[in-house]
């Protein structure tokens, strides 16, 4: 009879623990209640134009520019005058599901552009602010048609690829200082070596963006780098002559044999010190040897046998 | 004056009849593990032979040991310096391989019961034990050539034969009086360890109160240098645990006031245990001496526990007066240095090795002749036979001399006439039928007295268990207390003196 009033006391234990829980869950529950989470407390998307902004300098700027003219894709100067806030904000969200759905605008953009736009995994609020911002820089929509020549305001002088190459590598610098493109980039015709993998290849750059490969130096990825060190006019000239000609010198297959000749003639002088800095190094254990008789400091005078 | 205790070894040899049960006690206790198959902490080696590793002596093939820089006048490792081993550090040529060990095997006996019915007896088939294949012929064993004396393979290939003359390696093979005698060996806990100086980790040192040479399990980086950097080859690598080992002198039984288990085990009584004092300040001179000097300058650094200048330096570094008072009682320091009668095994390493051996009088003078041993020439006078079977011993003293005294036979010829004149003497008393002219004569030449050759026959032939084992007291406490005086010692109490090994904090 002992046991028992431990049994209970056990038991009373375990029913005021799980009242002390219970208490605690509640409590927690009441709290985060509270709490206003991002979801609920969401009204219908609305954005700041500042936001918006940096939106744009960071994900759209490297193919589009605001009155800048078409690069990869078109000027959106104007944009939200041209097409309703429904159709951007689906285009923006999703193109390849609006292009799917056989949106015609969507369709002509693809035909024009040769490629659909990437998704940008953005969220409905900062698609709002995106849109937001293009409304802000509003102005004329880019006079004529979209697929008229954006050529640079100002013809650029004469360039030389001879020269332009040299920029590119690094050869000749820069009159305002800017890094050789060399450090990100890559492109045929400029040896065996080869440039930086941190930027796209631009081998085949001008076959796919045509003149407007000069203004890449105003875009957001590039502009931290190249705002405050503008390249010339000339210097702009002679680099686009460069990336015209480019192309066409493919990578030499000399110079890898030359590479490749000279990677195992160091490979050859490389084992050939390893051998001799080491060469006094053990082949066969010292018994085998003495069994044979080939030991060098094994003394040869036998005795006589009989 | 730097005077430190060391706990010292002596083998008398004449009494070793080979059995190996030493060798069978130290494999139970510390090498059955996985990964040490193949160690022999202690093995009983053939001499003339090749010993085990295969010609561990030849210092041509494995670089161990120390080597007199004339010019520098410095004392330099055989193995290599600095830049050497910073070059060879990934691949040291100079190990000795498994096949200069052995390839340690088991038998397959499970197919004894296992085997189907046959036509034939079921076997077991040896197993190797690093593979785990079979093994179709057995090449060689931790002591292959064991009592192969005169063999024209191991006993001809001893490296102490080299510059033997013809007549000298007939004499060692002769049909019917073929000559051999046995070398035990273990660690020789040297003063000058090479090992200690090979370590690029720092992983091996000298415990300051007894001596004992032991490799840190946690520090080891298996560069495996010690390996060659000890010229008689006693590190071994454990490649289970990628650690390095050797014979720690069984100092946890050391530690319980018991002898390490070879010593124990010894059937023939031939290993004396006990403590030396010696002088720090002397090592570097010691191990610097001139080749035939090396043994006079090893025993100058070991100290008379008896001289009052010694005790107070002692005293002065710490040494409780029970170790004093056990070293006065080491047989170790009698044999080697009250009576000059053991030598280290190969000085020539300079290493200053602290196993001591007396060196074995039986094949030197005995022989059979007409069915019969006989010691001396029948026939001739006075001390003329004595003197003319060391003369024309069939293991010559330069073979000894090479083993024991860095080439120096006098030190040799020394240590065999005090030998024979105890026997001489002793004859005297109990057989007599030798004359006391005849006995005058021989301790005259031996340099002893009479009452000296008394107590060389005691501690030889009847010594007590106390006598042969003088285990000083370890006093851990003190010595802990000593070298790290913000550690309680009490801590320590009742502990294991093994420790618990952790898993090596990796630092790169």
């Amino acid at each position: 009879m002992h046991t028992i009033p431990c049994i209970d006391s056990a038991q009373a234990r375990r029913v005021l623990g799980l009242g002390a829980f219970t208490v605690v869950a509640v409590g927690l529950l009441l709290i985060l209640l509270t709490i206003p989470t991002p979801v609920g407390a969401a009204s219908p998307a609305q954005g700041s134009a500042t936001e918006g902004q940096t939106i744009f300098e960071a994900k759209c700027a490297g193919c589009h520019t605001i009155g800048g003219g078409k690069l990869v894709g078109p000027d959106l100067q104007g944009v939200t005058g041209l097409r309703d806030a429904d159709w951007l904000t689906k285009w923006i969200t999703d193109p390849a599901a609006l292009v799917a759905s056989g949106d015609q605008t969507a369709v002509d953009l693809v035909g024009e552009f040769g490629t659909t736009m990437p998704t940008l995994g953005l969220s409905p609020d900062e698609v709002a602010s995106l849109i937001a911002y293009l409304d802000t820089t509003g102005g004329p929509a880019p006079s004529g048609s979209p697929t008229a020549s954006t050529a640079p305001a100002e013809p650029l002088p004469p360039g030389d690829a001879q020269r332009g190459r040299e920029l590119y590598t690094g050869a000749m610098r820069f009159t305002n200082g800017g890094p050789p493109c060399l450090s990100c980039h890559t492109i045929a015709g400029i040896g065996a070596l080869g440039g930086g993998a941190m930027g796209p290849d631009h081998t085949d750059v001008y076959s796919r963006l045509g003149d407007a490969v000069i203004t890449f130096p105003q875009t957001g990825t590039m502009l931290p780098i190249f705002g405050p060190d503008p390249l010339t006019p000339q210097e702009q000239a002679d680099l686009l002559a460069f990336f015209r000609t480019a192309p066409v010198a493919e990578r030499s297959f000399e110079a890898i044999w030359v590479l490749i000749g000279l990677a195992v003639l160091g490979a050859l002088v490389l084992i050939g010190i390893a051998s001799l800095v080491w060469r006094n190094r053990a082949t066969e254990p010292v018994r085998v040897r003495m069994l044979r008789g080939t030991l060098p400091s094994q003394n040869h005078t036998k005795r006589t046998e009989g | 004056m730097d005077i430190r205790s060391h706990v010292s070894m002596v083998f008398h040899l004449d009494k070793c009849i080979g059995c190996h049960t030493c060798t069978v006690a130290c494999k139970n206790i510390w090498t059955d593990r996985k990964g040490t198959e193949y160690m022999y902490w202690n093995n009983v080696e053939t001499k003339p032979g090749t010993g085990y590793p295969t010609r561990w002596e030849d210092q041509e093939q494995y670089r161990g040991g120390w080597v007199l820089d004339e010019k520098g006048g410095k004392l330099k490792l055989r193995l290599q310096g600095k830049w050497g081993t910073l070059a060879n550090i990934f691949y040291n040529p100079y190990l000795p391989s498994i096949d200069d060990y052995f390839e340690p095997w088991t038998y397959d006996y499970q197919n004894l019961f296992t085997a189907p019915e046959g036509d034939d007896q079921p076997t077991a088939r040896a197993v190797s034990q690093i593979t785990g294949r079979y093994m179709d012929t057995i090449e060689a064993g931790p002591n292959w050539d064991d009592d192969l004396g005169g063999s024209p393979v191991y006993a001809d290939n001893d490296p102490n034969l080299d510059g033997a003359t013809e007549e000298e390696r007939r004499q060692i093979a002769e049909i019917d009086r073929t000559v051999f005698f046995y070398l035990p060996r273990i660690c020789n806990h040297c003063l000058n360890p090479g090992c200690v100086a090979a370590c690029p980790a720092g992983a091996i040192y000298k415990r300051a109160e007894d001596g004992i040479v032991l490799i840190s399990q946690d520090k080891c980086r298996a560069w495996r240098m010690c390996i060659s950097g000890c010229p008689y080859k006693k590190t071994y690598f454990n490649w289970s645990t990628g650690k390095s080992e050797k014979c720690i002198l069984c100092y946890p039984r050391l530690e319980s006031g018991q002898p390490p288990a070879c010593f124990h085990s010894c059937v023939g009584r031939i290993r004396y245990i006990g403590l030396v004092l010696y002088d720090a300040d002397m090592i570097q001179e010691a191990a610097m001496a001139p080749s035939d000097q090396l043994v006079d300058a090893q025993r100058a650094a070991i100290q008379d526990p008896f001289d009052p200048m010694v005790i107070a330096a002692a005293r002065r570094n710490g040494i409780p007066d029970s170790k004093i008072q056990a070293a006065q009682n080491s047989p170790v320091y009698k044999f080697v240095k009250r009576w000059g009668l053991a030598l280290p095994l190969h000085p020539d390493f300079r290493t200053l090795p602290m196993l001591f051996y007396v060196p074995p009088l039986g094949p030197v003078t005995s022989k059979m002749e007409n069915g019969a041993y006989e010691t001396v020439d029948a026939g001739a006078e006075g001390l003329a036979p004595m003197l003319a079977a060391l003369d024309k011993s069939r293991v010559s003293l330069r073979y000894m001399a090479s083993l024991f005294s860095a080439g120096n036979e006098d030190i040799v010829r020394e240590v065999y006439y005090k030998l024979m004149a105890v026997r001489i003497y002793m004859r005297g008393k109990t057989v007599q039928d030798v004359t006391q002219a005849e006995v005058d004569e021989a301790l005259a030449l031996a340099g002893l007295s009479g009452s000296e050759a008394e107590a060389i026959f005691r501690l030889t032939s009847l010594p007590t268990y106390e006598e042969r084992f003088v285990v000083p007291p370890m006093e851990r406490e003190t010595a802990i207390q000593a070298q790290f005086p913000d550690i309680d010692p009490l801590t320590r109490k009742a502990s294991t003196g093994f420790g618990f090994r952790e898993d090596p904090a990796r630092r790169w």
